[in-house]
């Protein structure tokens, strides 16, 4: 299932992505019903997306930080590597520089 | 639809080198892309192309010689900016429907020297597949492969 393949929900999401919001909260900002918003939190916190926290009586929904952090870790870590690469080549460029068209040489 | 917010990734590098040949270095992109690793093809792979004009594309050639699409060239302006697409999806294939950008500037510090500042942006595209793309970036053989052979360059910058 694709929780974030319905624009609602992923409108919903990226709010949340935002401010956390209790589902009262959200019912105002859309043209959909109640019960419709919290159908959508139900499949964005079974997908691993939201986390849920209690507020007295209300429940308020946010994007899950621990996802999108691990998420930003991971790839900022590829980044780094792959900068790290290409600083090397950028200060030290191969003998004959291949335009990109051109197949590459094997490097060491 | 306005992406108003993303989820983004910024690094950046300072490189001495002069601004043109940084450019020139990023957009040869065979010559530092981690081929044996981060290919969506039969790997390992050839190449990783940038086709030097906005509109173009910018694809992978594969074990076989066979190519294979990973996003698009939204903007290129050497040797100031570089934006492409990233059009990977958690499962390693390519996806259109998976938009994240990649923009890249090139910062003249010196006729020497260049800061290059690379941004990912769009990533909760991802939405519920984020778990499963940090496992495919820091999966064995995967991006920890290519961590454990750039630690030397990492630990003497």
């Amino acid at each position: 299932m694709d929780a974030l393949g319905d624009p609602t929900r992923r409108a919903i999401f990226e709010l949340l992505t935002r401010e956390e919001h209790a589902v009262g909260e959200l019912a105002t900002q859309f043209p959909i019903s109640r019960p419709a918003v919290s159908q959508h939190l139900r499949v964005l916190v079974d997908a691993g997306l939201l986390t849920v926290r209690r507020d007295g009586a209300r429940r308020l929904y946010a994007a899950d930080p621990a996802g999108i952090a691990l998420l930003k870790a991971s790839v900022e870590r590829f980044w780094r590597d792959a900068l790290v690469a290409f600083k090397d080549v950028a200060e030290h460029p191969p003998a004959q520089q291949s335009p990109a068209e051109q197949p590459p040489e094997e490097e060491a | 639809m306005t992406p108003t917010t993303t989820t983004s990734v910024t690094r950046e590098i300072v490189v001495a080198a002069p601004r043109a040949r940084a450019f020139d270095a990023f957009v040869n992109m065979t010559a530092w892309w981690p081929l044996d690793t981060h290919t969506i093809g039969k790997a390992p792979a050839r190449a990783s192309i940038i086709e030097p004009t906005e509109g173009g594309r910018w694809y992978g050639i594969d074990a076989d010689g066979d190519p294979h699409e990973l996003g698009r060239v939204l903007a290129y302006e050497p040797p100031a900016r570089l934006v492409f697409s990233w059009e990977i999806s958690h499962d390693f294939k390519y996806d259109p429907s998976i938009q994240t950008q990649v923009e890249v500037t090139f910062e003249e510090l010196s006729p020497t020297s260049t800061r290059v500042v690379l941004e990912h942006r769009s990533l909760e595209a991802y939405g519920e597949h984020m778990q499963q793309m940090i496992g495919i970036f820091t999966s064995e053989g995967g991006w920890t492969g290519l961590l454990e052979r750039y630690a030397k360059y990492a630990s003497a910058a």
